[in-house]
């Protein structure tokens, strides 16, 4: 896609304050297509429905937690290559471990500033040559 | 809800070790039946009601005592956990505040160029910063998220992990830098 701002997000956070803020977050870097998902279930069930170019989510969730959420992207034909950025205050070597083997392809330590929303969704962009 | 469910089952140990204190608790409270059977024949029934009053008073004392490791382990926890939420939300009362000073002093300095020769580049500046000022203290309400983690810690810590969410945050200790991720992703991705 030449257009990055064309891309539709998805943004998982079972805080309301949390998707509120990434929401704008990206809306200021131009994207605007955004919409929210309180849990994994929420989320995949509008994943599956289509029309997703990102994933940004969160790892502590009711229903069904971020990882969990990363690896049935992953198993689902369909949706496995869509490219998931964490955001959580989830920040030990296991986690880390995990989402990087589950097929994460950022991850960003609660808190954060604006500026490393922006630098890890541009190396994303770079990496997927977008 | 899940939340419920993940909670009761991650927090395994603390929610049996509360069951068993809840039974206790329970045994202790249903005792009166075999008093009222003593009370139909008081001769015989004084040695088993001296016996039940016995094992009353161990049931208490073993209540008693778990009473006791809960106040004794756990208000250091919860008192940890709410001094992290109060500095979260200390900086980010200052960060706010902060960033909106900043903000007000570009209006002014904005206001003062119209009042004078005026030029484009100058305000376009002064709204930029602005701009940044006001992203600032929306990122800066991100304690929330956290804190709201932090307090369900603090709540698990208090009730026995009965309702709340499984690791509502990470342990401070363990908890690796922004750099460190990225140093640690960058070696595991490449």
């Amino acid at each position: 896609m030449a257009d990055k701002t064309a891309l539709k997000f998805l943004v998982v956070d079972d805080f309301p304050t949390m998707r509120r803020i990434v929401r704008n977050l990206l809306k200021e870097l131009g994207f605007v297509k955004v919409d929210e998902a309180e849990d994994g279930v929420i989320a995949l069930a509008k994943l599956k429905a289509g029309g997703f170019d990102f994933v940004v989510s969160d790892w502590n969730m009711p229903n069904m937690d971020g990882l969990q959420l990363l690896k049935a992207v992953r198993a689902d034909p369909a949706l496995k290559h869509l490219p998931v950025l964490m955001i959580t205050a989830e920040a030990k070597k296991e986690n880390i471990i995990a989402a990087a083997q589950a097929g994460a392809h950022g991850y960003i330590v609660k808190p954060f500033t604006a500026a490393t929303l922006s630098d890890k969704l541009e190396k994303i962009f770079e990496k997927l040559g977008v | 809800m899940s939340v419920v469910k993940r909670g009761v089952k991650a927090a395994a140990k603390p929610a049996a070790k509360s069951a068993t204190r809840l039974s206790t608790t329970r045994a202790v409270a249903a005792k009166p039946a075999p008093r009222r059977a003593a009370a139909k024949k008081p001769g015989q029934g004084t040695g088993r009601v001296l016996s039940e009053l016995k094992s009353l008073a161990k049931e208490l004392n073993k209540a008693a005592k778990g009473l006791g490791k809960t106040s004794g382990g756990n208000p250091k926890e919860v008192s940890a956990i709410l001094g992290n939420v109060e500095r979260m939300t200390a900086e980010a009362a200052d960060k706010s505040l902060l960033e909106a000073e900043n903000a007000k002093q570009l209006v002014a300095t904005a206001r003062d160029t119209l009042g004078k020769e005026w030029s484009r580049k100058d305000l376009d500046l002064a709204l930029r910063g602005i701009g940044e000022h006001l992203t600032n203290i929306m990122v800066a309400q991100e304690f929330q998220d956290l804190a709201g983690q932090a307090l369900r810690r603090a709540m698990k810590a208090l009730v026995g992990a009965v309702i709340v969410v499984d690791g509502g945050g990470a342990a401070e200790g363990q908890r690796l830098s922004q750099k460190e991720v990225d140093v640690l992703l960058k070696g595991l991705m490449a």
